[in-house]
């Protein structure tokens, strides 16, 4: 019996139809994006991007892994935006990670640039939910996401 | 580039007066008779297999093995140059796609044969790395020809595979589910040659040069087969 429940299932997965599944947790994001320096507030754009907290299987996890990246109009520093995170990856957490664009560049600190640009990231706690808020104060130098 | 038109037309030339008469019947085969060493094996099932298409009541199976297909076809002519196909290719036991279709003679000629053939199929591959899965069509034309005991042969398909993708978007309101739909394209080209041992068994060489998923180049494979065939006792 469990033998033709078994080559039953089998006959069905390979006859079936179905590629790519692929699944998604629909998140509406909403917060705050600040600097340690008030006299940045207002200047340059903020690049915002959502990472997973932790990717990969034993030797291969990995902190961040990026999800979606947004950037905001010279001087906003409220953002409000919906995420699709992948649920199939067996990566865990969500994090937002921002800096801020001083020079325009669209670079980090690049080597030519200015070489304060401030970020930071936020745990967000509240993960599995649909509405998520947060407040991310940016205030390291020049580091990227590897970094923090 | 002059030498390859001069070729060309060298073809055309020696094609033309079998191509004149391709509205012609196919003369019906009498196995009673021996033929000449010229004419043996001009019906015998190998040649069948390639050129494609067998008389009504002819049967023939491919054995083919090689790297990195391995494929097994049965025909069975069901007359006016009509066949029916069962076959079933792998690629190293990882890929599978049974199909079944029909054939038919466009080119009936002692030494040119030209065959179409239409086949629906599934075609799946469940391996770790990659799944697909899903209808396939294939056209594919076949020509061969047969001298004595040897018949040269090219064959041209064009493999399609139709591939779903389910997308499940848990929002606040509840799961979403979408579909979307992509095509798999294989392209098919071989150059073989098949020696006729006696009318029911030959031998087949090829090289085969699939393009899987374009524009990806794919490696070149070769294959050696086996095909066997009978007809009926008597018409």
């Amino acid at each position: 019996m469990t033998r033709s429940i078994g080559l039953s299932c089998w006959v069905a997965l390979a006859l079936g139809c179905v590629n790519e599944d692929l699944r998604f947790y629909e998140v509406e994001l909403s917060g705050t994006i600040t600097t340690a320096d008030p006299t940045l507030d207002g200047q340059g754009e903020v690049h915002l991007e959502l990472h997973h907290e932790r990717v990969g299987l034993g030797e291969f996890e990995h902190p961040f892994g990026l999800i979606e990246s947004w950037t905001l109009a010279t001087g906003e520093r409220e953002f409000t935006g919906t995420g699709l995170v992948p649920t199939d990856n067996g990566a865990v957490g969500l994090v937002v990670y921002a800096w801020l664009d001083l020079d325009g560049d669209g670079v980090l600190c690049s080597v030519d640039g200015d070489r304060s640009e401030p970020a930071g990231f936020v745990v967000l706690d509240g993960y599995p939910a649909h509405s998520l808020e947060f407040v991310l104060t940016l205030s390291e130098t020049c580091k990227g996401p590897e970094g923090l | 580039m002059k030498r390859t038109l001069t070729g060309l037309l060298g073809v055309a030339v020696w094609l033309s007066p079998q191509l004149a008469s391709a509205s012609e019947p196919p003369p019906e085969r009498d196995h009673s008779l021996p033929g000449t060493k010229r004419t043996r094996y001009l019906e015998s099932a190998p040649f069948d297999v390639v050129g494609g298409g067998s008389r009504k009541g002819d049967w023939a199976v491919e054995l083919s093995g090689g790297t990195p297909w391995q494929r097994v076809r049965t025909q069975l002519g069901i007359g006016k140059g009509l066949t029916t196909l069962i076959e079933m290719d792998t690629v190293l036991g990882r890929r599978f796609r049974p199909a079944a279709g029909v054939g038919l003679r466009w080119i009936d000629r002692p030494h040119v044969r030209m065959s179409g053939e239409l086949l629906l199929g599934w075609d799946w591959q469940l391996t770790p790395d990659r799944q697909r899965r899903g209808p396939n069509g294939e056209l594919r034309m076949r020509l061969a020809f047969p001298v004595g005991r040897v018949a040269p042969y090219l064959v041209l398909a064009t493999r399609h595979t139709l591939l779903m993708d389910r997308t499940t978007l848990e929002t606040a309101a509840g799961p979403e589910v979408s579909w979307d739909a992509r095509q798999a394209w294989i392209a098919w080209g071989s150059l073989g040659l098949v020696v006729a041992i006696n009318e029911h068994v030959g031998l087949d060489f090829g090289i085969d040069f699939p393009w899987v998923d374009p524009p990806t180049p794919s490696i070149p494979g070769l294959h050696v087969g086996v095909l066997f065939g009978g007809w009926r006792a008597k018409r």
